[in-house]
């Protein structure tokens, strides 16, 4: 007995072939149960203990870890100064570090795309509390709007390299180009919100640069000659 | 004191001296390096012409584990070291599961560290590497089966790796040889990493085994063919194969990795020795893809050559001082075992895999007494599956066959695919047989 497709010989344990898997069927000979069981080269599939490998022993230690410091931060400045100071800067800081770092790995696969923007929020928050601590009133009219930015440029990024997988110089073009308006905005930002000024001076040059740029690498990535030329000439 | 002479016998468990021993120095690696589903373990098996008696095989157990003090064995541990322990009594033997090697968990492994399982006419005898290797093994399956056989009233003469039963074991079968044979200078160990060919795992942790069967005559004919030896040519196929994978998996050739493949060497010939330890190492011949694209001639050409280079008994001797001289560090050597493990295992886990595709262990040519073949029909190798790499490759010939045993944890054969049908491009017709569900 062949393989029809492969060309391996079959033994006759086999009702399809171990390699392909195209399953042996002779339409004169009846498949007989029986003699399939005699011709078997091990027992019945039966399940066999396996211990599942979790990798959540090492989460909780880290977990642990940061809450160890917290409760210490929080004790030590309640026994000072009778409430929460200097602590809550130092304990958000560790919130901060635990969302970006740890938190993603609680996950069986965490996604760029959704803990990017889990990061930014939780910067957002962390800026928020530092905002109000210091009665600043600065993260409504600055810190949201900067933060919101940089959180959609950079879930766009991530998102069109991790699923779009081509046009890297479309994608880095418009990072570009973004990267010149997130200048823009963070300037005039600065002026609304601190009254620093009331005109646009600096960020009008990365804005130029990173407009400038950004076009450059859509355009050599629209024209295949040009891309094909500038790697003749400036490959490494 | 000579090494040799820590075999020595501890009283316990009802008055019985039980001899203890050291792990040898392969062997040391293994109970370190264990995972909650993994362990280091291979598989003999002899299938016979008959349908196997439990009852006679326990008897048959009984009476050989007695001759083999260093492989009926548990595994135990010291402040220092791991040390192996004669068992009591031997194991019951145990009715085969749906597939081999079936988690040997390290609790068991304290417990015996081998197990005697039979399925229709098939004797198969599972290992954790701590004990012996695939040679001493395979002496431990010839003598039990023998002593199966007589029991049912075969007549069996000791020779051709066939033990006598009411024999007492010689010092040379216990000792740890790589003690003995190691030169003044260490090999250097670095080597590249090797590529990793990944797939979809069985979820409850199957294990699918390929058996290709080929006549022993038209491998050999084609080896001499080409001028090398058998284990070359499986080699540069197997080289080959790897490559036509990493080919279509990683399109860009300059992150491609070298295509190399792990072989042990029995080293008993070598440097004359009579143990039933653990006694090979391993050389990784293999091919750089990035350097080109390789024929199969030329693939043929460079792992004949390089194995001509490595398998040298200075050679071997400079990798086993490599191995021997580490074990001799006084600092490693007083370091309580929960540390020695901890290191050994971020050792083993960081390079002990990386070097290799997949390990390719030929046992030969085996050969039984005369009035022994005639009741077994076949015998079969399997290795178990690396703690990472999803492949392993155990082959052995017996009669006029040649048995290559493929083990997965994966579920799509793309290796076992590529081998048999390069093989019959190359004009070697297998028969194929699995335990795929």
């Amino acid at each position: 007995m062949y393989c029809v497709k492969c060309g391996v010989e079959l033994r006759e344990s086999e009702t399809k072939c171990p390699l392909c898997k195209t399953a042996v069927y002779h339409p004169d000979i009846p498949v007989d149960p029986a003699a399939a069981e005699a011709a078997a080269v091990f027992p019945p599939s039966t399940p066999q203990p396996h211990a599942k490998v979790s990798h959540k022993g090492i989460l909780f230690i880290l977990t642990f870890c940061f809450a160890i410091p917290v409760i210490i931060l929080f004790l030590c400045d309640y026994n000072f100064n009778g409430g929460i100071t200097w602590s809550g800067y130092a304990v958000g800081a560790l919130i901060f570090c635990y969302a970006v770092i740890v938190l993603p790995i609680w996950f069986h696969r965490p996604n760029p795309v959704i803990f990017v923007p889990t990061s930014f929020a939780a910067a957002a928050l962390y800026l928020l509390y530092i905002s109000e601590a210091t009665g600043g009133g600065w993260f409504m009219s600055f810190a949201f709007w900067v933060v919101l930015w940089a959180a959609a440029a950079s879930t766009a990024i991530v998102a069109l390299v991790r699923y779009v997988r081509r046009g890297y110089l479309f994608i880095a073009g418009g990072a570009l180009i973004s990267a010149g308006g997130y200048c823009v905005l963070i300037e005039y930002l600065v002026n609304r919100a601190f009254g620093v000024g009331d005109s646009l001076t600096w960020s009008l040059y990365p804005l130029t640069a990173g407009v400038l740029l950004g076009i450059m690498l859509i355009v050599i990535a629209l024209v295949p000659v040009l891309r094909e030329s500038l790697h003749k000439r400036f490959f490494i | 004191m000579k090494r040799s002479a820590d075999s020595s016998r501890t009283p316990s468990e009802g008055g019985r001296k039980l001899r203890w021993m050291r792990l040898d120095n392969a062997a040391k690696i293994f109970p370190a390096a264990r995972r909650r589903n993994w362990n280091n373990v291979f598989r003999l098996s002899a299938t016979l012409t008959e349908n196997i008696d439990p009852a006679t095989l326990q008897s048959a157990l009984d009476v050989t584990v007695k001759r083999f003090p260093s492989i009926a064995v548990r595994l135990r541990t010291g402040l220092f070291w791991y040390f192996l322990e004669e068992v009591p009594k031997a194991p019951p033997v145990q009715r085969e599961n749906s597939y081999p090697l079936t988690p040997m968990s390290f609790a068991d492994i304290q417990k015996c560290a081998f197990r005697v399982l039979y399925y229709k006419k098939r004797i198969a005898v599972e290992f954790f590497h701590a004990l012996t290797d695939g040679n001493g093994g395979l002496v431990f399956l010839k003598t039990l089966t023998a002593e199966y056989l007589t029991q049912k009233g075969v007549d069996i003469p000791n020779d051709n790796g066939v033990l006598c039963r009411l024999a007492q074991p010689t010092q040379s079968e216990l000792e740890d040889s790589f003690q003995k044979n190691e030169s003044l200078v260490s090999a250097g160990r670095k080597e590249a990493p090797a590529f990793r060919l990944t797939g979809e795992k069985e979820p409850d942790g199957y294990l699918n085994v390929t058996t290709g069967i080929l006549p022993s005559g038209d491998i050999i004919g084609l080896a001499r063919k080409y001028g090398v030896s058998v284990t070359t040519l499986l080699c540069a196929v197997l080289i080959e194969c790897f490559i036509g994978i990493q080919n279509e998996r990683v399109p860009h050739r300059k992150r491609h990795r070298a295509v190399k493949i792990c072989v042990p060497v029995n080293l008993r010939k070598m440097f004359t020795s009579e143990s039933l330890r653990n006694y090979v190492l391993t050389i990784t011949p293999g091919v750089d893809p990035r350097l080109g694209d390789y024929t199969f001639e030329e693939i043929l050409k460079s792992v004949h050559h390089q194995l001509g280079v490595e398998l040298t008994s200075k050679q071997m001797s400079a990798k086993i001082a490599a191995n021997v001289n580490a074990e001799r560090v006084w600092a490693l050597k007083i370091m309580p075992l929960f540390i020695k493990n901890i290191a050994m295992k971020l050792v083993y886990n960081t390079v002990g895999e990386r070097h290799s595709c997949i390990t390719l262990s030929n046992l030969g040519v085996v050969t039984l007494p005369a009035e022994m073949e005639a009741h077994v029909e076949r015998l079969d190798f399997v290795l178990g599956v690396q703690a990472t790499y999803p492949n392993n490759c155990g082959v052995l010939s017996y009669k006029d066959k040649v048995y290559i045993n493929f083990i997965r944890n994966t579920k799509e054969p793309t290796l076992e695919l590529k081998f048999f049908t390069y093989l019959l491009k190359l004009g070697i017709r297998a028969a194929v047989e699995s335990n795929q569900r």
